[in-house]
């Protein structure tokens, strides 16, 4: 387990200035950053800081960055990718990133030297939002659309995700194909703060960082592998690729920011090797998910992929009429607002507005139609008239021909009635367009549908629409194409412009040169002559000769200059030449793809419409065809049918009346019947009895009643009996204390006390049993009120029967209480009797002892005996 | 640990011999009458054990713990699983298994059902190498068969929906021990994988405290490389043979004091998370409890490894799937 000790972090600075925030962090971090100036040789530097940098191989040969594995970093974009990362350039961060929150980050992943393989490892500030398995790089549908489908709700440039993965995961196929990838390939996604980040991660073996940059050339080839990831990488905004050597793996991470200030040319880029990575730093996750717990359903983004320059039906009329006329309008389209919708976002393939703008510019539509009659075929010439021309004034024949154009694309048996169509409508032919020729196929289509007597299916209705899409992008496609031109006829327009300097430059210089070689050469032959005269040379011809010789010089020097000049400019022409010579070769092929293309569309176009109307006139024709026949069939058949039809009324009928009758036979003696009559007898049984029950609980009742009264008087008599004994009592007690002597009568006294006591206690007992009673009485009626109710609101027999029965159980259940009750009743009234028979009889007993003590008190008192008698 | 409610019927050789994996409690009957326990559920059934009660024609006394239906409804679910293509359905699926797994969890079906069905569905190491993991300790197989299923319900419910990938699961846990079954073999190589099992990294160190010899301690250290080489050497055990480097992952570390790489955190993946999660759970050991609770184990291992074996994000969604079975344990107090 032998780990690489890491090198202190030292960087030295070959980029002129950095950034404050850049500074500031390595400040905050204690690394150390040394400017070139104050660098001592030969000092083992960990990083070196470049910007604005072309040729990395110096810097590489200087400081000896592979042996050593200094790592480079680029401060600015990089040219030539390839060559930055051979000379071990491992990091492209423009300090724009440092104003963003994620940048402070990067440098920490970078300089710290730690990844992992799963999102919140490799990115612990992120918040995972999903994750999911590729088993199979072909079958990622679902997955991917889910993905998306967050981006899009976080407001991200999905589209651009949906590209880098898309590619990525090609290219990954392609490495497995090599066998430098094992499956599966693990994916998460999610994102921080205004970021989002998609990760993947997977086994690699023998996988060099050589393999990867050597396929990130910007040059799109023909085999679509070779780009795919150049594609993947120009699609993120932060790229970076990390090689897990010591577990044989490989991360992927692709990062996009809503920050505005991020743009294509300071996009970042990360290559790392790590082969004894660091722990990981510590920084705080959050989240985890799961397909299986967490599946929401997708909604349709449609509206939020708006591409740059389409637009809808009526902004295509506009560009399509054009004219010089129609300028302003087309300015206006181009410059459609989408920066008012922020959802929307931009196709970064599509031209800027401003090139679009340029285009159209000082275009008149003649232009546009020549070119097109250079370049297009015969056949699609007549395709791009009737949408190109129109704009201006032109004769009537012109214009008839415009219909006529128009009329191409539909059916043969139509364009008469198109003819008519546009007549009818009273305009003139110059304002007749796209628009028009879509009414009028909508009212073809439903003046078939009316004379078929149908409804047009929805199908039709679809393929309408279908070929109504198709046919805007054919008019798309045709703005395109319009485009290319005039970029060809520019392209011819400079070439021709060069060529013409080119020869001006060379007539002058030609000129020049004539003009001042011609008095030379009279000079020189004035010498010669002067020469074989006089045989010397003279001081002054001496002198002239010299500066004739000079000239000469001179003027080879100048000649020789121009000469150079003639042929760079010859050299650069004859590149610019083969240069647009290609590129107006490409797009006339492009030109004539798009051309078959169009054409292609149109054909199938046409043939679909034919193939509707086919549809339509055999449906007429079947139509008719039904008509005729039944019509045929009618006049025929009508009578014999009407007869047969009568004959199997009254047949029916008769049966019918069989029917009848077997089923009221049958009713008759069905065994149903019998049960349900037993039943209905049994109700009448249980209706009796229960009326029987009734009539007897009254005659209890009523029995119980007088019962109840005779209790009532005896009550009433022993009540006033006691208030005779009280009224004794209370005599007697008056005289026992007049005579406080008789120790009988106070022994009396008490006794009676007692018994008044007693007697109120009886008093409450027969309270009670009359309220029972009074209960009772209210149940039983009640009880014979709800049965009466309930014996009418039940419908069915069964319920009746079932409900009687109840009735009745609860009934007899009431009668057995009410019985006991009254048993209770009747040894309680026995009790009370008996209670009442002993009062009685000490009562008498009491007046027969007041009797004969009476004699003895009104010896002492000198009371009367009447008083005693009458007690 | 046997249960208390024991339906005994008998169990003729014949029938014992149709049997590769013993699916309940065996008892055998001594000629006085005298019962004793033969085997526990889970054990492999070797040849030579039947020819030998072959001859003497025993019967045995026998208590089926395993549930029949449960298991064949889950090799159908397995069978469904592997013929479906698109990714909604096969996330449907195994959701579906999952469900299923959790209801026969509810309804107190035996974990061996599961595993005997996913053996009867996934296995595809042979005969003779899972014969050598029996003959190196009775109970290595039967940890092994335990993990093995436990790896693919940890798998099905971290999203791994393709029934090769389970498949794969399922083969390198139960071969994963395979290194241990190569050169040599003792007490001291099965209590140190138990200690690495219960307290991660502590088995080297009670080895040596434990006075084990050099060539036992090498085995313990090498295992883990032997059976990645097992799988190296028998690639067509394996649908996605990368994968086979899970062998080597089964005994890392968290903070990268594991063996043999001593690889840092974040570097392990998700599918080799699950294999190591899956073989952690279980012990090479006589007395498991599965008879009343298997999930005892998942439910107690968050409290001792969670923090120490590389396997948090596939524990978490491991619990997330299975938080029914988590509530019912904590409503009931286990």
């Amino acid at each position: 387990m032998k780990k690489m000790v890491k090198r202190p972090i030292s960087i030295l600075n070959l980029a002129n200035e950095i950034s404050s925030e850049l500074s500031r962090y390595f400040q905050t971090k204690n690394i150390q950053i040394t400017h070139v100036q104050d660098s001592s040789p030969g000092k083992d530097w960990t990083h070196i800081l470049t910007s604005n940098i072309s040729d990395f191989t110096s810097i590489s040969k200087t400081y000896r960055v592979l042996e050593n594995d200094v790592k480079i970093v680029s401060l600015s974009e990089v040219e030539n990718l390839q060559q930055f990362v051979a000379c071990n350039g491992k990091l492209i961060i423009n300090e724009v990133w440092m104003k963003n929150s994620l940048g402070v980050f990067i440098l920490d992943k970078f300089f710290q030297e730690y990844g992992g393989v799963a999102f919140g490892d490799n990115y612990p500030v992120f918040k995972e939002k999903g994750s999911f398995i590729i088993a199979n790089p072909f079958n990622t549908g679902e997955y991917l659309d889910r993905m998306i489908y967050t981006a899009f709700n976080d407001g991200v440039s999905a589209l651009s995700i949906k590209t880098f993965f898309d590619h990525l995961i090609m290219y990954l196929t392609d490495l497995k194909t090599k066998g430098k990838l094992g499956l599966p390939i693990e994916v998460s996604y999610g994102y921080f703060e205004d970021i989002f980040g998609v990760q993947l991660n997977f086994f690699t073996k023998n996988l060099k960082l050589e393999d990867v940059t050597s396929s990130l050339s910007s040059t799109i080839n023909k085999k679509a592998e070779k780009y795919l990831l150049n594609v993947a990488v120009q699609s993120t905004d932060f790229f970076d690729f990390t090689l897990l050597q010591e577990v044989n793996k490989t991360v992927i991470t692709g990062l996009w920011t809503k920050d505005e200030r991020i743009k294509i040319e300071n996009r970042g880029l990360s290559f790392n090797e790590l082969s004894a990575s660091a722990p990981l730093t510590q920084y705080p996750s959050e989240g985890i998910t799961s397909f299986q717990t967490n599946n929401p359903t997708l909604i349709d983004f449609s509206d939020k992929v708006v591409l740059t320059g389409s637009s809808d039906v009526n902004d295509d009329e506009e560009i399509i009429r054009g004219g010089n006329e129609r300028k302003d309008d087309f300015l206006q389209v181009i410059n459609f607002q989408f920066a008012n919708d922020e959802k929307s976002q931009r196709v970064k393939d599509q031209k800027d507005e401003n090139e679009q703008n340029n285009l159209v510019k000082g275009e008149s539509q003649e232009e546009q139609i020549q070119i097109v009659k250079i370049h297009g075929e015969n056949e699609e010439k007549d395709d791009f008239k009737f949408i190109l021309s129109g704009g201006e004034s032109k004769s009537d024949k012109n214009l008839n021909q415009k219909i006529i154009k128009m009329s191409n694309s539909l059916p043969v048996s139509l364009k008469n009635n198109f003819y008519d169509f546009i007549k009818e409508l009273n305009k003139p032919f110059n304002e007749v367009n796209e628009f028009d020729l879509e009414n009028f196929k909508n009212k073809e289509i439903a003046r078939f549908a009316s004379a078929l007597n149908i409804t047009v299916p929805l199908e039709v209705g679809e393929r309408f629409n279908s070929l109504t899409n198709e046919n805007k992008v054919l008019k798309s496609k045709m703005k395109t194409l319009i485009d290319e031109v005039k970029i060809i006829k520019e392209a011819t327009a400079q070439r021709a412009h060069i060529q013409s300097i080119v020869d001006k430059s060379a007539l002058v210089a030609a000129c020049e040169i004539e003009t001042i070689i011609n008095p030379d050469d009279e000079l020189k032959s004035q010498l010669l002559e002067k020469l074989k005269e006089h045989k010397i040379i003279a001081e002054q011809d001496r002198k002239k000769i010299s500066a004739l010789l000079d000239g000469g010089s001179i003027y080879f020097q100048l000649a020789r200059e121009e000469e150079r000049k003639s042929k760079k400019v010859q050299i650069e022409l004859m590149q610019k030449e083969a240069f647009y010579g290609q590129e107006i070769e490409k797009l006339q092929r492009a030109l004539k793809a798009k051309n078959v293309i169009i054409y292609k569309t149109k054909e199938t176009f046409t043939k679909l419409i034919e193939m509707k109307e086919q549809e339509l006139n055999n449906l007429i024709k079947k139509n008719t065809q039904e008509r005729k026949f039944i019509s045929d069939y009618q006049s025929q058949n009508q009578g014999f049918q009407i007869r047969e039809l009568e004959r199997q009324i009254s047949n029916q009928e008769k049966m019918l009346e069989i029917y009848k009758n077997k089923s009221i036979h049958n009713s008759i003696t069905k065994p149903e019947d019998d049960a349900l009559k037993e039943d209905n007898r049994r109700l009448q049984n249980l209706y009796n009895q229960m009326k029987n029950l009734i009539e007897t609980n009254k005659k209890d009742i009523l029995k119980y009643q007088e019962r109840l009264a005779e209790d009532g008087s005896i009550i009433s008599t022993l009540k006033s009996d006691k208030l005779k004994l009280e009224g004794l009592l209370k005599r007697a007690h008056f005289e026992a204390k007049k005579e406080e002597l008789n120790p009988i009568i106070q022994k009396q006294e008490i006794e009676i006390r007692r018994l008044h006591n007693q007697n109120e206690a009886i008093e409450v007992q027969l309270k009670e049993t009359q309220s029972k009673f009074k209960e009772i009485e209210a149940k039983l009626q009640e009880a014979l009120k709800h049965q009466k109710k309930e014996v009418f609101v039940e419908d069915t027999i069964k319920g009746k029967t079932g409900y009687l029965e109840n009735n009745v159980r609860k009934l007899t259940q009431d009668l057995v209480e009410s019985r006991n009750q009254l048993a209770e009743m009747k040894k309680e009234t026995n009790k009370l009797r008996q209670e009442k028979n002993g009062l009685q009889n000490q009562l008498d007993k009491l007046i027969k002892e007041t009797d004969k003590n009476k004699p003895a008190v009104p010896k002492k008192l000198g009371s009367s005996s009447k008083g005693g008698k009458a007690a | 640990m046997k249960p208390d409610n024991e339906k005994l019927t008998v169990l003729p050789i014949k029938d014992f011999a149709k049997k590769i994996i013993c699916d309940g409690h065996i008892y055998l009957r001594t000629k006085e009458g005298r019962k004793f326990y033969l085997m526990k559920p889970g054990i492999l059934i070797d040849e030579s054990f039947i020819k030998k009660h072959a001859m003497t024609q025993s019967v045995f006394d026998y208590h089926q713990v395993t549930n029949p239906i449960a298991m064949s409804q889950f090799r159908q679910l397995f069978k469904e699983l592997r013929y479906l293509q698109f990714e909604k359905d096969l996330r449907n699926k195994t959701a579906e298994i999952v469900i299923f797994f959790k209801s026969s969890f509810e309804n107190q079906i035996h974990f061996l059902s599961f595993a005997q069905a996913c053996f009867e569905e996934f296995n595809a190491i042979g005969s003779e190498d899972v014969k050598r993991m029996h003959e190196t300790d009775l109970h290595l197989f039967r940890k092994s068969l335990y993990s093995a299923a436990f790896a693919v319900i940890i798998g099905l419910t971290n999203d791994f929906y393709h029934y090769a990938m389970i498949k794969d699961f399922y083969n390198l846990t139960l071969g994963l021990d395979i290194g241990l079954c190569e050169e040599h073999y003792s007490y001291f190589v099965a209590q140190a994988c138990n200690h690495e099992n219960t307290t991660p990294g502590s088995g080297l160190a009670w080895m040596t405290q434990e006075g084990a010899t050099e060539l036992e301690t090498g085995v313990f250290l090498k295992h883990p490389e032997i059976s990645y080489k097992y799988f190296e050497n028998h690639g067509e055990l394996l649908a996605f043979p990368e994968l086979s480097e899970v062998a080597l992952y089964q005994h890392e570390l968290s903070e990268g004091n594991g063996f043999p790489r001593g690889i840092p955190k974040g570097q392990v993946s998700s599918w080799e998370a699950v294999v190591i999660l899956a073989s952690s759970m279980v012990e090479i050991a006589e007395d498991y409890n599965f008879e009343n609770d298997v999930m005892n184990f998942i439910f107690s291992f968050e409290s001792q490894k969670k923090n120490q074996i590389p396997v948090q994000r596939v524990y978490k969604k491991l619990l997330l799937s299975l938080g029914n079975i988590l509530k019912i344990k904590e409503t009931t107090g286990q």
